[in-house]
């Protein structure tokens, strides 16, 4: 699905990411972590293509994309949410739905004058916003929702773009822990297997809550100062002595 | 009549402007400040291909020739820059413009300014109020269809969150350099409807005082509504019309109104100031 080789990222003259080399398999999810400025968030805008990236190269789903612009990679299939909600705060619940279906379905210019499309992606957002509780919320601006509903409609958002690869970056940062549940459910969701639609669906998760994120992912990966320390499965990786003294100093 | 035949003239060419703002400056938040350079050089095409001797409509083909190539040149400018300094670039070319025009009088005749000939077919005021209005209308259907389109709804998003809307899949550079292009159109248009109405054009046919009118239109029309647009052109069209019954004299009247607009725009930047902002391209 995802292969990164010898990626070397540099923030103006600094070097952030040194030789990441990882692959991400069609149906897994993989959570990276690493203490603040590892270069964890860099990699994942090297991979939507927000960051430059000086040297190495992004592979997705056999082609290499190391040099196509953000928009470009987003319509082959990389979903991407952000660590302070890449919400449309004065659009509705609903118009922040739309704009992403209306991107995936490739819906004629006119969509908006035919009760048919109407109706079709009434249903859709109804059905989503039902899934995560969010249906009173539909005609509200999304502005006034709480941190973790706008967590939900970024993920809901996600969801429908029908990305095969979706970046999450921290999505329990400013969350009450009440709502941790819903979020850890609605990111399960978000895997195809788990949502009946045909091909699999790959997850690459930055997280701080490590039981959060353990209880999720299928592998984890940890980077420090720029470099992969080591991956494995979550309980090789909690055993690890060297990455408590790292991790935790 | 011919008080009444040019003020609805105005207005409609006033709301045609408001249209053209209203995408690159209210919704998408692109501070496109050199929107007067572009109707100042269109206008001056016109005129001087008049001069030259070319009919006048073909005088306005290269009028418009001439604001696409303006759009081109700022939209290219606008993936160069910052946002921020693409609201500077845009305000010092309109000064650049205006001493432009000014010095190189052997060929815009300096502060003297050049005569404007209408095409004959719109040679009467009530002809050439009927082109502005059916122009004006053809302006406002596009811009209300293209609200209800994904255009719209992507440029709404522009303004709140670019980094965002760019992973959704939507070429955000793209949209916003064809924005300044079609605002350009727009303004190359408006500015050749009213060199055909007042038949004169002088360096500062499209300076500060039109940029402030443009500014305080674009802020009244910050809704995306295209009702929104003729509020805000109806305003600005009659608000300084109070003038009239302040009995000033008339070589006052100009500044007048320059002032006026100036403090409506500072009251309404006081007021609405979390809305107007410029649009977010920070990650």
């Amino acid at each position: 699905m995802l292969k990164l080789e010898n990626l070397h990222v540099k923030i103006g003259k600094t070097p952030i990411l040194h030789e990441i080399s990882l692959q991400v398999k069609p149906g897994e999810i993989v959570g990276i972590i690493g203490p603040n400025g590892s270069g964890k968030t860099t990699l994942l805008n090297a991979i939507s293509g927000f960051a430059r990236v000086s040297d190495g190269s992004v592979v997705f789903q056999d082609q290499d994309i190391t040099h196509f612009a953000p928009y470009r990679r987003a319509n082959l299939g990389i979903g991407r949410s952000f660590q302070n909600a890449g919400i449309f705060r004065d659009m509705t619940v609903e118009e922040n739905l739309i704009i992403a279906i209306e991107q995936v379905k490739k819906y004629p210019w006119w969509w908006k004058f035919d009760r048919k499309f109407i109706h079709k992606t009434d249903a859709l957002i109804d059905e989503a916003l039902e899934s995560v509780g969010l249906t009173g919320h539909k005609k509200s601006l999304a502005g006034v929702l709480s941190g973790g509903q706008l967590r939900l409609l970024e993920l809901l958002r996600l969801g429908v773009s029908d990305g095969d690869l979706l970046l999450i970056d921290e999505p329990t940062a400013g969350v009450a822990p009440a709502m941790k549940k819903t979020l850890s459910k609605t990111i399960r969701g978000l895997l195809r297997e788990n949502t009946g639609k045909t091909g699999q669906r790959s997850i690459l998760i930055i997280e701080h809550d490590l039981k959060f994120l353990f209880e999720l992912v299928d592998r984890v990966i940890v980077i420090v100062d720029g470099n992969v320390y080591m991956e494995g499965k979550p309980e090789e990786v909690s055993r690890d002595q060297k990455l408590q003294e790292v991790y935790f100093g | 009549m011919g008080y009444f035949l040019t003020t609805i003239a105005t207005f409609f060419t006033t709301l045609q402007a408001a249209a053209g703002i209203h995408g690159v400056f209210s919704l998408a938040g692109i501070f496109f400040l050199g929107v007067p350079v572009v109707m100042e050089m269109s206008i001056y095409a016109l005129a001087i291909a008049q001069k030259a001797g070319i009919p006048p409509q073909y005088a306005f083909l290269i009028a418009m020739l001439v604001a696409v190539l303006c759009g081109i040149l700022f939209a290219y400018l606008f993936v160069k820059v910052s946002a921020d300094s693409f609201a500077v670039l845009g305000l010092a070319s309109l000064l650049a413009s205006e001493a432009l025009l000014q010095s190189w009088d052997s060929v815009t005749n300096g502060i003297l300014g050049i005569s404007v000939k209408r095409p004959d077919f719109f040679n009467s005021l009530p002809a050439l109020a009927i082109l502005f209005g059916m122009a004006m209308a053809i302006v406002l259907i596009l811009e209300y269809v293209l609200l209800k389109t994904w255009l719209g709804r992507t440029i709404r998003a522009y303004k709140q969150n670019e980094i965002a809307l760019e992973a959704i899949g939507r070429p955000t550079k793209k949209i916003a350099q064809a924005l300044i292009i079609f605002a350009s159109c727009v303004y190359g248009l408006t500015g050749v409807f009213i060199a055909w109405r007042v038949q004169f054009v002088d360096p500062q046919i499209a300076g500060i005082p039109y940029l402030i009118e443009i500014i305080t239109m674009g802020i009244l029309a910050l809704s995306p509504r295209v009702r929104s647009l003729a509020w805000a052109a109806l305003f600005v069209t009659f608000f300084p019309e109070v003038l009239r019954f302040l009995n000033l004299p008339t070589t006052m009247m100009g500044y007048a109104r320059v002032i006026l607009y100036s403090l409506v725009l500072l009251f309404l930047i006081h007021r609405l100031s979390p809305k107007l902002a410029i649009s977010n391209r920070q990650i």
